[in-house]
């Protein structure tokens, strides 16, 4: 797959070489992996489990990259299996939470139709109704819809089959459109 | 087409990850089917209103947090606290007094019962570290050292009222995002213990062992750390990249080896806990 990042090491110091030294423990080797995929990381995770739980679980998921850096085969990049890590670390982190916590959606039902003005509103409802749905539909629909990955990326960083992803998408579509609905947005 | 194989697709569709043929066929079908079209024109709303999120940036001090906790490992102590886990608390204290007290009173509770030697010792803590070390590779098959050491039997969840005179926790689906997949009763110099293979829900495997008195010596001189995980006293030993975690529960002890940070052992600690009215 592709995920793309600024490389995180400069000329000198070939991907190989980068994970020798996060092994090592070399913490300047450890900073400038982490410098060089934070951005995108941060995002997805933020985007899975929400912003104010974030920086914990993305710091969980650095731990997780660097206690687990022995087992990276070289079979994606470096920087694609950080992603899968983190992503997991995320879906970990809501199966979690989804036991004891119970996501409701905040908006009365009235009738909306979108439009420039309230788009926004569109949006928190959207991102509301992705907290209700099922962590595994809410992966998908998003590592396709905001990060932009294709099937077959979106299969291997989940570890699901490729027809999967598209059957997990029709069902996360379609739930996140009846919760809309029961608040009143128009499809 | 009908409808509901173009609904099927409708994703694929979208995302362009049909061959020609098959957006041929679909395109045909929603030129002139209603019914499928509307689905399409949600599914690009949706997807029109996702690209329209905020992209949120890392904040500046974020790698100073991931430094201190690599910090805290290199140190040997696990402590993965931060301040939206503040309502758990960890007390994280070296192996000292009240670990050498425990050993002290389960020594002499081995003693009094007289079941078992050195040669025992010695023997249980290699086989436990050849379970150990093949663990992190291969979960799943490492148990097999400790049940052909130990004469281990499958057993059911009837059986091990039986054997045990309890049901394990673990086979009794106590312990949460936990599926015990199977049990064995282990014979050990010890005690007999049962140990169960679960299955998570990110497929990851918890092996569970239950057993009469604490065992220390199964983690040899692996380091280890005293915790206190929901009010709990546990231990804690790295195990590779996963940890193993031994707290008392009621009458027996609970020894898990699969969870994979100090939140995670929590989790199962209060959760056991609260099923058994703990």
């Amino acid at each position: 797959m592709t995920v793309t990042e600024t490389p995180p090491w400069n000329m000198k110091l070939s991907e190989s070489e980068l994970v020798g030294a996060c092994q090592r423990g070399d913490r300047a080797a450890q900073k400038r992996l982490f410098e060089s995929t934070q951005a995108r990381i941060f995002r997805v995770i933020a985007r899975i489990v929400g912003e104010r739980e974030a920086v914990d679980v993305t710091q969980q998921a650095y731990l997780q990259v660097f206690r687990k850096i022995g087992q990276f085969s070289g079979r994606s990049t470096l920087a694609t299996w950080v992603y899968r890590i983190a992503v997991n670390e995320a879906l970990q982190h809501i199966r979690r939470r989804g036991r004891r916590t119970v996501t409701t959606l905040e908006f009365e039902p009235v009738d909306h139709a979108p439009n420039q003005t309230n788009i926004a509103d569109l949006r928190d409802a959207l991102d509301a109704a992705l907290a209700d749905i099922d962590p595994e539909l809410k992966a998908v629909f998003l590592l396709k819809e905001v990060d932009e990955l294709s099937y077959s990326e979106i299969a291997h960083v989940l570890s699901i089959p490729e027809g999967t992803v598209g059957s997990r998408l029709n069902r996360a579509r379609r739930e996140l459109q009846d919760r809309l609905k029961a608040c009143g947005w128009a499809s | 087409m009908i409808c509901a194989e173009v609904q099927k697709q409708m994703s694929a569709y979208l995302d362009s990850e049909l061959s020609d043929a098959d957006c041929q066929s679909i395109a045909a079908h929603l030129d002139g089917c209603t019914a499928c079209s509307e689905v399409l024109a949600g599914f690009q709303s949706l997807s029109a209103v996702a690209k329209d999120f905020d992209a949120p940036s890392p904040p500046s001090d974020l790698w100073r947090g991931i430094e201190m906790s690599l910090d805290d490992e290199k140190l040997q102590i696990v402590a993965l606290e931060s301040p939206g886990q503040q309502r758990r608390r960890y007390v994280l204290a070296p192996w000292s007094t009240a670990a050498a007290i425990l050993l002290i009173a389960t020594a002499a509770i081995w003693s009094s019962r007289g079941v078992w030697n050195s040669h025992d010792h010695e023997s249980m803590e290699a086989n436990f570290d050849v379970f150990l070390a093949a663990y992190s590779a291969n979960p799943e098959q490492a148990h097999e050292t400790l049940v052909r050491a130990y004469d281990g039997q499958l057993i059911s969840r009837d059986t091990a009222v039986k054997r045990l005179g309890y049901t394990p926790a673990a086979l009794d689906g106590k312990l949460a995002d936990a599926n015990p997949e199977e049990s064995y009763l282990l014979e050990m110099p010890c005690c007999r213990c049962s140990l169960t293979v679960c299955r998570r829900s990110d497929g990851s495997v918890l092996t569970v062992l239950e057993h009469d008195v604490p065992q220390p010596e199964w983690f040899g001189d692996r380091s280890r750390s005293e915790c206190v995980c929901d009010g709990v006293p546990t231990d804690v030993v790295q195990v590779d990249d996963v940890l193993a975690a031994s707290w008392r529960l009621g009458e027996r002890f609970v020894t898990v080896i699969g969870p994979r940070n100090l939140d995670d052992v929590t989790e199962l600690v209060s959760d056991e806990s609260a099923t058994n009215g703990g």
